[in-house]
């Protein structure tokens, strides 16, 4: 399914937008680090989620990375959504 | 409904007024998300529910009483609003917060204003309950919610309510430790109103609105009160959805033909920096927007004249540019206008600016115009060490004098007296608001350079170094005392936020540095919702002070330059 490559991607795209912002990022000892642990403000918290709308071209809250609030918790919720959808779809 | 004849109009009766006149006129729009996701308000509908809460109020006997009003962005916070100017409650917008160290802001204020009620929603009240059930502190405050659920049947005449009368409060400045609380009397509104009517050339039926939050002045007085004052349409979005695409801002003011909107310098800046060009904006008409206030933030002559540029496409015109200046402790509207002026700047010879004098030259500073004064308030150029007045080519702290100028802090009589009853030397007989900003009056035109005040302004929001400070202080590896400093400097012309941190001796042996910036940044984060461009930890002792222990945030910045080499 395309869903994995989508993940990968997405996650690419969080982590290049983290670093950005955030020094000594990196993807693989941060993916469990709260967003404003990293330094992230608010403004760049609500970015991620457009990120994500961008990336998935669905509508998601803009508090998004408050709720989850780093990429494996925000990841796996994003997973539970889509899943959820496409079971409305085929429904 | 029989409305009082008051020699004075207040702000209700005007809109009692449009209510009957014109009943079936929209009143507010509020956008939560797409176009189809409208909500729409006649000026009936609003009459309605806003008669029904002010008899609540009524009945429940809060006349005279403070009440605190906690709504996310949409209608019933209007509707709340207005219920309490009708019933004569003093309103107190405060903002959702979003978890516990936030709350005990709002804790404070209700503290300083001595509040006990509070008009939510049953949705928001949940989420404020487990944020005070999240203070370890706090032996728990016994609050009165009041929701959308209570209503009444009953029917008493509207009180008389006198222009002198406190309308509302409104908290944005004051340290969190030590919140000031303005008081804005319905006198106050309605001069405002018409220092904003007649500064922006606004006529009756205004279309105004945007993505300010409604609990701040320039959101509550310039987006929402001034076009119902003017029997318009306060059109909205929630400030979230702007933040996180800015597109929608401009898309709500073509959708709607909105008139004029306002944001501080960043909000420009955001559109500027975050809609890519690839994205498609041929459905957005902006021609509509002739009044593109940037306040309540120092304006930015560069951020204007690319947000011009780039918005061309969209029929965008730069005259509607319209810096302006304004604050809380005035209602909100100074100077401004006149309307399709656009971006105007004054070129001022560094060295003479340096000592406090102005003189234009072809190259030197550049400081953007803040608009005419309005001819409602009396202004004075003032040196803010030996009270003179000053004479009109020097720079010094702004003070004004006029009848928007609000009465005072609640509960401090004293900085109320030291900063709204100031008196020149020698005495005008006027009593005068000082406004810790710096400035100079060139052709009747206001020009803002600096501040007195050590006041952060991010994002339109005020923040006190020293309540930065204070949280990283708390912080359990820090040196403590006042081992911290927070300031700003200056990269790639943008202004930065930086601090510099003392951490205790051991802690930085054992412990992992970036362990500990990262225990700083959430702190910070959660507290004030900033973050820091640039953290520095070092070791106690270093933070240069004055032989007082005051921190010198000049030698700070020196510190940061010396290290970043």
């Amino acid at each position: 399914m395309t869903s994995e490559f989508n993940k990968k991607t997405l996650i690419t795209k969080i982590a290049d937008y983290i670093s950005s912002k955030a020094e000594n990022f990196s993807k693989e000892n941060h993916s469990d680090t709260s967003f404003s642990r990293l330094g992230l403000d608010s403004a760049d918290h609500v970015q991620l989620s457009a990120i994500v709308e961008e990336h998935l071209k669905i509508e998601v809250e803009p508090t998004l990375a408050f709720d989850y609030p780093t990429i494996n918790s925000m990841i796996s919720f994003l997973e539970k959504k889509l899943l959820c959808e496409i079971d409305h779809e085929q429904s | 409904m029989d409305i009082s004849i008051n020699h004075y109009p207040l702000f209700m009766d005007t809109v009692y007024g449009h209510m009957q006149s014109q009943p079936m006129h929209t009143a507010c729009v509020f956008q939560s998300r797409g176009i189809e996701t409208a909500v729409h308000l006649s000026y009936q509908a609003l009459n309605v529910k806003v008669s029904e809460r002010t008899q609540l109020l009524l009945t429940l006997g809060y006349q005279g009483k403070s009440v605190a009003l906690i709504y996310p962005s949409g209608l019933d916070f209007i509707v709340n609003f207005l219920a309490c100017l009708s019933a004569g409650v003093i309103a107190v917008p405060l903002n959702v917060t979003r978890n516990a160290q936030q709350f005990e802001r709002t804790i404070n204020i209700f503290e300083d204003a001595k509040i006990q009620t509070i008009l939510t929603t049953k949705d928001t009240q949940k989420n404020l309950i487990q944020q005070l059930s999240d203070i370890p502190t706090l032996s728990q405050p016994s609050f009165v919610w009041i929701d959308e659920l209570q209503t009444t049947l009953s029917t008493s005449a509207l009180p008389k309510i006198q222009p002198d009368h406190i309308a509302f409060i409104q908290y944005t400045s004051g340290s969190t430790s030590s919140p000031k609380g303005v008081m804005v009397s319905h006198e106050n509104i309605v001069d405002n109103m018409k220092a904003i009517q007649n500064g922006c050339g606004h006529k009756q039926g205004l279309i105004a609105g945007g993505w300010l939050p409604q609990f701040h002045d320039m959101g509550l007085i310039g987006h929402m009160l001034h076009p119902i004052y003017m029997g318009g349409t306060y059109v909205f979005m929630p400030p979230m959805n702007f933040i996180q695409r800015p597109r929608r801002w401009l898309e709500l003011i073509s959708h709607y033909k909105i008139f004029c909107s306002a944001s501080p310098n960043f909000g420009y800046e955001h559109c500027v920096k975050l809609i890519s060009d690839k994205e498609d904006l041929s459905h957005i008409d902006l021609s509509c927007w002739k009044v593109a206030l940037n306040g309540s933030e120092p304006v930015n002559a560069d951020t204007m004249a690319d947000f011009s540029k780039k918005f061309a496409q969209c029929g965008f015109n730069p005259q509607s540019f319209f810096p302006s200046y304004g604050m809380a402790e005035a209602t909100l509207f100074i100077s401004g206008g006149p309307k399709s002026s656009g971006v105007d700047v004054i070129t001022l010879d560094k060295k003479l600016f340096a000592q406090g004098k102005i003189k234009q030259s072809k190259i030197g500073l550049e400081i953007v115009n803040c608009g005419a004064i309005s001819p409602r308030f009396q202004i004075k150029i003032v040196d803010p060490v030996s009270l003179h007045e000053c004479s009109c080519d020097q720079t010094g702290e702004i003070w004004i004098s006029g009848k928007s100028v609000a009465q005072g802090y609640i509960n401090n009589p004293e900085k109320t007296a030291s900063d709204f009853n100031a008196r020149i030397i020698p005495s005008d007989d006027y009593r005068y608001l000082r406004t810790g900003d710096m400035g100079f009056i060139h052709q009747g035109m206001l020009f803002v350079t600096g501040r007195i005040k050590e006041l952060l302004i991010i994002r339109g929001r005020n923040h006190y170094p020293y309540d930065i400070e204070r949280t990283c202080n708390n912080y359990e590896h820090s040196a403590g005392g006042s081992g911290a400093a927070v300031f700003t400097f200056e990269h790639n012309q943008q202004t930065k936020l930086a601090a510099i941190v003392e951490i205790k001796k051991v802690s930085l042996r054992d412990l992992e540095k970036n362990q500990l910036k990262s225990d700083i940044h959430e702190l910070v984060s959660k507290h004030h919702e900033i973050t820091f461009d640039k953290l520095m930890l070092v070791r106690p002792g270093v933070i240069p002070k004055t032989t007082s222990g005051k921190i010198k945030r000049s030698a700070c910045n020196a510190l940061l330059y010396d290290i970043k080499k």
